[in-house]
């Protein structure tokens, strides 16, 4: 252990529906005020008593959450700027504000209306939503017709199937894992629609190796976190749950998938023995892990960069069911961005709380102390939290 | 497979990107590299990533690479890109650097890494793009011969 160590936890949690359809009817601002509120409320605390804010990367400013929630007195803000990584990612800062009485809760919140704002559809069909992607993805990618997220993570799964052996029945076990987690959460967009493999195989192709089923939801909705010093964490009812490890990671170079010398070194491959690191704590330690599931071959490539297995093995890995309830280490339990909804990362976070404080009924892991959390933001920028429950302490 | 990919979203054509698309209306690839330590490198940047020189020429490529991976799309993703199949690739060109860039005129299933492909810039209408096809083979169609589009202004070369 190093460090910043158990030095933050997560003491509050917050979620607000997440839909698709007729959407949520409420704005993204009024989405992560919600979530907001009730994960400030989870954490026995009042908005007054915020003074750290880690703005959401898209769509609403912290200026504007600070002046609708009252936070009068903010110390300390910040905005990671990684996309899905993000949510993971501001727990760092989150950590180094507590830790150094620089603030004394922080609230980190994510989300939007993905589905009715910004959806894949309206991306495809309105070019002025292109202006946030980095000039090199602007000038070299898009002209080539590579656009869109699936075709650039399509390039490095296609490669790694080549490479390692990796098949469409590895990518469809996270499909699957994530589809039957989901049936155990009525919170989920896919909650009471089962998938098969042969719904899966059925499912038409989008880009290479990747299927309509590969893909994650785009959804509306948000959700929140707030961490304090440990030690503060006297107000929340809950058990704590400590944020052992936490580090980033880049890719290098971060812009251009291409052009790095190791098609498979990503964020997270440098951003892992970090965070081990810091929590004395390794993979082998986790008793389940939620791994942002952009598509279905990043959960895979994650689970080997994240050291769960060996470059190469992880279609060994998840191909027996070991990534499902009651296997060997449980993955995204809440049916994740695959089945779930599509939160930024952050509901990622609020899962793996939720299962460290012992709440997450039927899709309860069980004994669950030690969980494992992913970010992916944009080109494979990485985040990970390795989170730590007292639950059995303290019961 | 669809061999023609319409016209993209527009690049800056601004600084290096105006002078790596310049090139190519003149069916060149050129990549920079390095007069220090002779590292080539796409995409083009102020500084060398690998020693941080700032100086460079620009250096003409043969056209040649291998085949490094790929994606054939088959549900339109952009606007611009509604005539499906079409293949994107990554292509190690015999330089050095990597590059991404549409794979026209190839059969999915002949695809593998490795494959010799060669240089074809293409324009369906706006900037000259890079674009690569199989070689070895008899590939060439004159539909793959560049096609710089009049109608889209680039500078002249200083």
């Amino acid at each position: 252990m190093t460090g910043l160590a158990d030095q933050g936890a997560i003491v509050g949690i917050g979620e607000t529906a997440y839909s698709r359809g007729t959407g949520s009817g409420l704005s993204d601002l009024e989405l992560l005020l919600l979530a907001s509120r009730r994960a400030i409320s989870d954490a026995g605390l009042e908005p007054r008593d915020i003074d750290g804010l880690m703005a959401p990367v898209m769509a609403v400013g912290g200026d504007d959450l600070a002046a609708n929630l009252g936070l009068a007195d903010l110390r300390f803000t910040g905005r990671s700027m990684m996309g899905g990584a993000a949510a993971v990612a501001s727990l760092l800062p989150a950590v180094m504000a507590v830790a150094t009485g620089t603030a004394t809760a922080v609230l980190v919140p994510a989300g939007l209306n993905l589905y009715s704002h910004f959806r894949a559809k309206t991306v495809a069909s309105r070019s002025d939503v292109e202006s946030p992607l980095p000039p090199a993805v602007r000038d070299y990618y898009l002209p080539a017709g590579a656009t869109a997220p699936p075709q650039w993570y399509a390039l490095m799964a296609q490669r790694h199937m080549i490479e390692y052996g990796t098949s469409e029945l590895d990518l469809a076990a996270v499909a699957l894992a994530a589809r039957r987690h989901a049936q155990l959460n009525e919170r989920a967009i896919m909650y009471g629609r089962p998938m098969t493999l042969e719904d899966y195989l059925a499912a038409p192709m989008i880009t290479t190796p990747y299927r309509l089923l590969d893909c994650c939801l785009d959804t509306d909705g948000a959700a929140a976190v707030v961490v304090t010093a440990a030690d503060h964490s006297a107000a929340s009812r809950h058990p704590r749950v400590l944020i052992s490890g936490v580090a980033e990671g880049h890719p290098h170079p971060a812009d251009d998938i291409a052009g790095r010398t190791d098609s498979f070194t990503i964020g997270l491959t440098l951003a892992a023995p970090r965070a081990y690191e810091m929590a004395g704590l390794g993979p082998q330690d986790a008793d389940f892990a939620e791994i942002y599931d952009c598509f279905t071959f990043e959960v895979l490539q994650q689970l080997e960069e994240a050291g769960f297995c060996g470059r190469g093995e992880s279609g060994a890995f998840v191909r027996d069911g070991g990534i499902e309830l009651g296997g060997r280490l449980p993955l995204n339990t809440h049916g994740g961005l695959l089945s779930e909804a599509h939160v930024m990362g952050m509901s990622h976070v609020v899962e793996a709380v939720r299962q460290l404080r012992g709440t997450a009924g039927d899709r309860q892991v069980e004994g669950a102390r030690v969980g494992v959390v992913t970010g992916w933001g944009d080109l494979g920028d990485g985040s990970i939290a390795v989170l730590r429950g007292e639950r059995s302490a303290r019961s | 497979m669809n061999d023609s990919p319409a016209v993209g979203p527009t690049p800056s054509l601004e600084g290096f990107t105006a002078d790596f698309y310049r090139w190519l209306h003149d069916g060149e690839l050129r990549v920079q590299e390095c007069d220090a330590c002779h590292f080539r490198r796409h995409i083009p940047r102020v500084l060398c990533p690998r020693c941080a020189g700032d100086a460079w020429h620009w250096h003409r490529c043969t056209g040649d690479g291998r085949l490094y991976s790929w994606t054939t799309t088959h549900r339109p993703l952009h606007p611009s890109f509604t005539a499906t199949p079409f293949t994107v690739a990554i292509v190690e060109l015999d330089e050095g650097p990597r590059i991404v860039a549409p794979l026209l005129d190839c059969d999915e299933g002949d695809l593998r890494v490795g494959l010799p492909v060669r240089l074809c810039p293409h324009s369906g209408g706006g900037p000259v793009i890079p674009a690569f096809t199989a070689r070895g083979e008899a590939m060439t169609t004159p539909g793959h011969t560049p096609r710089p589009d009049r109608k889209v202004r680039i500078n002249e070369r200083p």
